[in-house]
């Protein structure tokens, strides 16, 4: 009799495409990929799902690609949501310490959380997440475990994430459809953030931005703590649609033409050329010029990342991203897109492909696979917190120890 | 909405209507809440400002005689322009019980239209009151004289007028403030005024309001100035109350001589009937004895324990002399062939795959709408 085997699998949700993705864990701990199954989506808008029945099939597509590469049955799935739907915000609740002549205890702290997220929302808003950032107690600041420390007051100052009840619902509908039972759910953002964040940018201050075909998902870490996630429903999907509309070409030929040549960046190729594409069936395309071309995907990123700035200044945020930004998802591709990042931000810009896994790495090496990854990588930090933590009936439901290793193995 | 309130024969709607490019920009700004309660809705000659805007209603006018563009300093246009949909407008404007109209009074369609849909709604016997600004300085004589002409114009009554002076909103500001931001200052006052209007005349439990009330104080002369402030934690009300007061940056003669004052608290908690007396006691304590004052408690979940109090200030006496100077006769620019009067598929033309999809609303911009048609850029 061999030993039940620790697999997760991970699915991704997207606006362009449905990725499913089955990881082993090994013995040593090393994560494996064993399959991959990607379709394109249907039913989906901006991240949402619009109609359930085309997404269904999307999905019971991409996970048999998946199951038959490995011969693995899957019966659940870890999946990501986003959406301009989601808010976040920070709180922060203060409670007296217990029994002061024994110190701040586990209890306590939970018992602080829980008050924090008790704010009041819209009757059709959830919480998604409650995110724990750090602790004060009396006047002692920025404390990540307070566990035993003597004092009388304690304050919790959490991260929440919040929804709208109805688009989970859709999306659990969808999955449910499909034949799989959804384990959780992770907001894209975090869960590409741990496929392609390393651990001493999240110290020093950074931005992950996954740009993908509907929304564009961030979120801001500084000292390895979540302090800031928006999501904009702005994304690739934007890219195509104006140059569809810019250059009079049907939605897949601007498609083609944005990957083929496009660049952020207008003022690279000096001269003109003419642009020619393949799907030029229905209508001789020519006289395309890349100039305009060029233009047409600057100006958007351009609003795009300003959008970026200005919020994270607003939040106040911006002067301390010391290791700058990241990119990922597919919208990261683009040619040049980091080059513009860098002039409107000032930052240090790279693009994060997923690392810390094994198999089938010349599918999964790119950043369109981030979220994917990082759903697996989730589910696998989880799945060993929970164990450890079982019995000890100390946990908070609904908390998510933000999948950060330094939360999951701190408290549980 | 409310539609088992409705009852037969008696108006029911209240419009919010966006004149001109800027107009239309403020009304899409409006916060949702406040939006669902009134219908919305956009004008303008130009064809430009109406696509990028989110609005569900959309009323171009003059499409044979102006094109499709804006109007500039046109105004003999303009009343053309304003004719040729006269009947598309009282037709959408029938069944209205009250109208707020917003728009800058500098650019060719606000200083035209406004005056000429006020009119309008005289005719139909419906409570309007007009949001509007006064241009700054530098936009020189002829705008300030097209100011001055309209505002004459609304002020013919009985409608009420409150009139923000951009000179005065942007007096206060750091000389280094960046004029991006000066102008969004601006767009939150315009905004936070209409939205403190609109509460006003539809907050529950009351719903209704003093229209007599109303009309008397904004049909003094002078200019209106808006105050706001949020604040949380114990004594939140006053505390609001007090700042709000000292963001009207009036002095005490000033704060001595307005005529009327809209407070409106907006929160998730509740008040109570002593601390509700005492922040009203603050605001009549610095004005006048004559001062009418109208308030109104907004609900919203979304605060929570927080309070945001916004106090809007009419009649207060203009700043300096006055801008305009002797009447300088508008040029009319030579005829255009007159265009074919079609139907224009607002969304076809502009939103493509996102057709269907509800707008990814961004300060009042659709998103969804290709960045170089919102900007208004040339791609040859
Ligand atoms: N605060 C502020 N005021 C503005 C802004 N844009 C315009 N205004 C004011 O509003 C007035 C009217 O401008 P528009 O709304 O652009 O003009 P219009 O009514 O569409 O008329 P046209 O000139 O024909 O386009 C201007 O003279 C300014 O005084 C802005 O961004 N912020
Ligand atoms: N080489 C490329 N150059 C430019 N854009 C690209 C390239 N490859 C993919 N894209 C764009 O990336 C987007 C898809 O990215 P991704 O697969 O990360 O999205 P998704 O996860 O399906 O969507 P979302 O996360 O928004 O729900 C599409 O808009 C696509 O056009
Ligand atoms: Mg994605
Ligand atoms: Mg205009």
């Amino acid at each position: 009799m061999t030993q039940k085997r620790d697999i997760i699998t991970g699915l991704d949700v997207g606006t362009t495409k449905i990725c499913a993705l089955v990881a082993e864990r090994e013995e040593n701990g090393d994560i494996r990929i064993l399959g991959v199954g990607t379709y394109p989506s249907r039913g989906l808008r901006k991240g949402e799902v619009i109609n359930i029945t085309e997404a269904v099939a999307s999905i019971e597509k991409a996970v048999s690609q998946a199951e038959n590469i490995c011969e693995f049955e899957v019966t659940s799935v870890i999946a990501g949501i986003t959406g301009s739907h989601i808010q976040s915000f920070n709180s922060r609740a203060v409670l007296p310490v217990a029994n002061p002549s024994i110190g701040v205890t586990r209890k306590d702290m939970f018992r602080a959380i829980d008050a924090a997220q008790a704010v009041p929302l819209p009757r059709d808003r959830e919480v998604l997440h409650v995110i724990p950032q750090e602790f004060s107690v009396d006047d002692r600041k920025g404390i990540a475990d307070p566990e035993g420390m003597e004092g009388v007051r304690l304050e919790a100052q959490v991260h929440l994430v919040s929804g709208e009840v109805a688009a989970r619902r859709n999306l659990v509908n969808c999955i449910t459809q499909a034949g799989f039972e959804v384990e959780e759910f992770v907001l894209q953002q975090l869960a590409s953030s741990l496929a392609v964040v390393r651990k001493e940018e999240q110290q020093s201050g950074v931005v992950l931005v996954d740009i993908g075909g509907g929304t564009t998902d961030y979120v801001y870490f500084r000292d390895e703590i979540i302090r800031h996630t928006r999501v904009l429903g702005v994304g690739g999907d934007h890219l195509t649609n104006d140059i569809s509309l810019g250059m009079k070409l049907l939605l897949r030929q601007a498609e083609e033409l944005k990957k083929k040549y496009g660049s952020a960046l207008s003022d690279r190729v000096t001269g003109d050329d003419e642009l020619a594409i393949l799907d030029a069936l229905v209508r001789p395309a020519t006289g395309l010029s890349r100039k305009k071309l060029d233009r047409i995907i600057e100006l958007r990123l351009t609003e795009l990342f300003h959008l970026l700035r200005r919020d994270l200044e607003e939040e106040g945020h911006f002067q301390s991203i010391g290791s700058g930004l990241v990119l990922t998802g597919g919208g990261s591709l683009q040619k040049d897109i980091a080059a513009l990042a860098g002039q409107i931000t000032g930052l240090p810009v790279r693009i994060g492909t997923p690392f810390g896994v094994s198999g089938l790495r010349e599918i999964i090496d790119s950043p369109i696979y981030s979220t994917a990854v990082g759903l697996v990588k989730y589910g696998f930090l989880r799945r060993s917190s929970t164990d450890r933590s079982r019995g000890t009936g100390d946990r908070v439901p609904g908390v998510l120890f933000n999948g950060i290793k330094r939360w999951l193995d701190r408290y549980f | 909405m409310n539609k088992s309130a409705q009852t037969e024969g008696v108006k029911q709607k209240i419009a919010l209507w966006g004149v001109g490019s800027w107009g239309i920009r403020i009304a899409g700004s409006i916060q949702s809440e406040y939006q669902q309660r009134v219908e919305v809705v956009g004008v303008d000659s130009d064809v430009q400002s109406l696509i990028c805007s989110s609005l569900v209603h959309k009323i171009i006018i003059g499409e044979k005689t102006v094109r499709s563009r804006g109007l500039r300093r046109d105004t003999g246009k303009v009343e053309k322009a304003f004719r040729e949909s006269e009947a598309k407008i009282k037709s959408k404007l029938a069944d209205c019980r009250a109208l707020l109209i917003v728009g800058g009074l500098g650019g060719g369609v606000g200083s035209g239209v406004i005056p000429a849909l006020c009119n309008c709604a005289r005719e139909l016997k419906i409570f309007t009151i007009a949001f509007v600004t006064h241009p700054f300085k530098f936009e020189g004589k002829k705008k300030n004289l097209l100011f001055q002409k309209a505002r004459e114009e609304i002020e013919k009554g009985p409608v009420g007028l409150a009139c923000f002076s951009l000179d005065r909103l942007v007096g206060r500001i750091e000389d280094d403030t960046p004029h991006e931001e000066v102008f969004r200052h601006c767009d939150r006052i315009l905004k936070e005024a209409v939205e403190c209007m609109i509460s006003y005349l539809t907050a529950p439990p009351q719903r209704g309001g003093d229209y007599a009330l109303l009309e008397s104080i904004f049909s003094s002369p002078g200019e209106t100035v808006m105050g706001i402030r949020e604040a949380a934690g114990p004594n939140h009300l006053i505390t609001a109350v007090k700042g709000a007061l000292s963001a009207l940056s009036l002095n005490a003669t000033e704060l001595g001589m307005i005529k009327g004052v809209l407070l409106q608290l907006e929160t998730g908690g509740s008040i109570s009937f002593r601390r509700l007396e005492q922040a009203i006691g603050a605001v009549s304590g610095v004005l006048s004895e004559d001062v009418d004052l109208l308030y109104t408690i907004d609900k919203s979940k979304e605060k929570g324990e927080k309070i945001m109090v916004r106090i809007m200030a009419a009649g207060v006496p203009e700043e300096g002399e006055n801008a305009a100077g002797q009447a300088i006769p508008v040029t009319l620019t030579a005829d255009r062939p007159p265009a074919k009067q079609t139907e224009i598929n607002f969304k076809r033309l502009a939103r493509g795959m996102f057709v269907n999809t509800d707008p990814t609303l961004f300060e009042g911009e659709d998103m969804d709408i290709p960045t170089f048609v919102r900007k208004g850029v040339s791609l040859e």
